[in-house]
């Protein structure tokens, strides 16, 4: 079932809203590797702040990975992916983290700031995401689940997927912030950075990771996590903001389930140690996740947590 | 055809009929249009986490979101499972182990913010979106009025009834007609080494857990349960791996017990943190009592 979404309709719910119809964009901007941040020595891999004022764990996390000034250049178009897949608690980013990061960003200078997301406007507007954007001055762009809309990315050492296929509006931007919930998963018990990537991956794209026979298939989560850490090579955040200050850690992905309240915004650029921290966060081992593994094999980061410079404060 | 409200199709029918009636709904509204998913389109729905309802037989589910002049605000959602077992297995999956029981249903579960119940083939969640401000009486009554549009009544599975009930904690248990749910049970082996018809899971204030896998003939465990012995030896993350003859003792790397037989066309196990004569004392009553049951044709 997909729904398709008009202008109108997002006139009449109050949003400054762009619809993505298809087509263009230069192929593979890279995101990253801002010219400021090889000067920043200082800094850590990984940022953790906790604090009962969720927002407020959000500016301090950037502030100790140098500012968001490392990685929003004045006059830059920025991306963000929000997790908006569910409304029930604890299973989506929280809009109190959101608003923080679209403040940093207006703060530092950007010219757009956009929050792109297939997902549907139902979604936006039940975790209280759209809203953010309405009264942060950002637009929501909702892209269509058409195929078209997405461009192909080949993927030469992917193992599983040989291609993704990525949100043509992504390549518009100069910065994207990939800003996830952590929280539990059904299939491979973990959700973070690298798993919140296919939300600007086609859904068709994204059931490939699926395998047909899965449940006969023993090899089939694994083929999941693969396919997960071969898209991550595709994109190449600019920045990863981690919402863990409330997550379900059962029925996850999509709730309800048990939730717990790190009051934690984690961040940096290493998916792979973030994702390991994260997952510590409720027991379980980075190296037991096959994403996790995968990932670090593909050398996007490091999972072992002793050899990353973690940063963690409590306000 | 329409059913009582514009746009509803012939398919989402009797689902549709399921939805409390306006009237029926003390102080609360429909918030937005209700929205219907059949088959893979689940996917679409519960996008990245549909996987666990198609291993325990999913058909169809009906959502509709409500408010109160308060403002809280309560998600309902309506799944028709294949059938009485898989709505039954669904139910134990999303049960929380710290929840209440409620007397509704075939069986209801209250957790902090939300309510799982399944009556026959349906399962039925509601959610508070606003945990701070979720009233558990709305959250029961809604259920209650879902619950009295369902008819009919289920037996749970027949594996329930195999379980020990002494020291047996009731909240606790989890039904699997698949490799996924025993996966985020306990991760034994990533591939689907056991490969059972149907599965068990409970666990004891001892803090023992004991699993029962069943398979169609005895012939069928004997097979399975020799593939898993032979696993068990070959991941690095079982220790201590001692074969008797009849039994399989182990530790994993955290530590926990492990030990499994064969009982007829079943296979047992206990895991846990729980002392060894403890395990070995629930294993071999456990064992006792698939023995007293009818062999397999």
């Amino acid at each position: 079932m997909t729904r398709t979404i008009d202008r109108r309709e997002f006139l009449r719910n109050g949003l400054r809203v762009g619809l993505t119809a298809a087509v263009g964009g230069p192929l593979l901007r890279p995101f990253a590797d801002h010219p400021l941040l090889g000067l920043a020595k200082e800094v850590p891999d990984i940022a953790v702040v906790e604090g009962d004022d969720y927002g407020r764990n959000a500016l301090r996390a950037v502030e100790l990975l140098g500012g968001i000034e490392r990685f929003v250049p004045k006059n830059s178009r920025v991306a963000i992916l929000a997790n908006v897949q569910s409304s029930h608690p604890g299973t989506f980013t929280s809009a109190i983290v959101l608003r923080s990061v679209v403040r940093l960003c207006r703060q530092a200078g950007a010219k757009e700031i956009n929050l792109v997301s297939w997902q549907s406007l139902k979604n936006w507007e039940s975790t209280g995401l759209a809203r953010v954007a309405t009264e942060e001055g950002a637009t929501l762009k909702l892209i269509e689940r058409d195929e078209a809309n997405f461009k192909p990315v080949p993927l030469p050492a992917g193992k599983a997927l040989t291609e993704a296929r990525i949100l043509n509006v992504l390549f518009e931007h100069d910065v994207f912030i990939n800003m996830p919930v952590t929280k539990d998963h059904a299939g491979n018990k973990f959700t973070g950075t690298m798993k919140n990537l296919m939300g600007i991956n086609s859904p068709a794209n994204n059931r490939t990771f699926h395998k047909e026979n899965w449940q006969t298939d023993s090899s089939a989560i694994d083929h999941l996590d693969q396919s997960i850490a071969d898209l991550n090579m595709a994109v190449k955040p600019t920045l990863n903001l981690v919402d863990a200050t409330e997550f379900i850690t059962t029925n996850g992905p999509f709730g309800p389930g048990n939730i717990i309240k790190p009051k934690k915004v984690v961040a940096g650029v290493d998916r792979v140690a973030i994702d390991a921290y994260c997952a510590a966060l409720w027991g379980l081992k980075g190296e037991d996740i096959v994403m996790i593994k995968r990932g670090q094999e593909h050398g996007l980061g490091r999972y072992d947590l002793k050899k990353v410079k973690i940063k963690e404060i409590r306000v | 055809m329409f059913f009582g409200q514009a746009g509803t199709s012939v398919k989402e029918g009797p689902l549709f009929s399921l939805l409390p009636d306006r009237s029926e709904l003390k102080g609360w509204v429909e918030d937005g249009d209700h929205q219907f998913f059949e088959g893979d389109d689940l996917f679409v729905y519960i996008d990245g986490g549909a996987e666990i309802y198609f291993e325990y037989g999913f058909g169809r589910v009906i959502v509709q979101d409500y408010k109160n002049a308060a403002g809280s605000r309560l998600s309902l959602e309506i799944f028709e499972m294949n059938s009485p077992e898989s709505a039954y297995g669904m139910f134990t999956f999303k049960s929380s182990r710290r929840g209440e029981a409620v007397d509704l249903g075939d069986e209801c579960q209250l957790a902090d913010y939300y309510l799982n119940l399944h009556k026959g083939r349906y399962l039925v969640t509601v959610t508070g979106l606003d945990p701070e401000s979720t009233p558990s009486d709305g959250l029961v009554s809604l259920a209650g009025i879902v619950e009295r549009q369902i008819g009919g009544q289920a037996r749970r599975p027949s594996l329930v009834s195999l379980l020990p009930e002494e020291d047996l904690e009731p909240q606790s248990l989890k039904f699997f007609k698949g490799p996924l749910a025993l996966y985020n049970s306990y991760p034994f082996f990533k591939e689907d080494v056991f490969a059972f018809q149907a599965g068990i899971k409970a666990d004891y204030t001892n803090g023992c857990a004991l699993f029962l896998f069943e398979y169609a003939a005895r012939q069928t465990a004997e097979s399975r349960f020799s593939e898993a012995r032979q696993k068990f030896s070959a991941e690095p993350k079982y220790r201590n791996i001692q074969w008797d003859g009849k039994k399989l003792r182990a530790h994993d790397e955290k530590g926990l017990t492990i030990l499994a037989r064969l009982s007829g066309r079943y296979i047992v196990l206990v895991l846990g943190e729980c002392p060894r004569e403890k395990a070995e004392a629930l294993l071999a009553r456990a064992a006792k009592r698939l023995a007293a049951q009818k062999e397999e044709p």
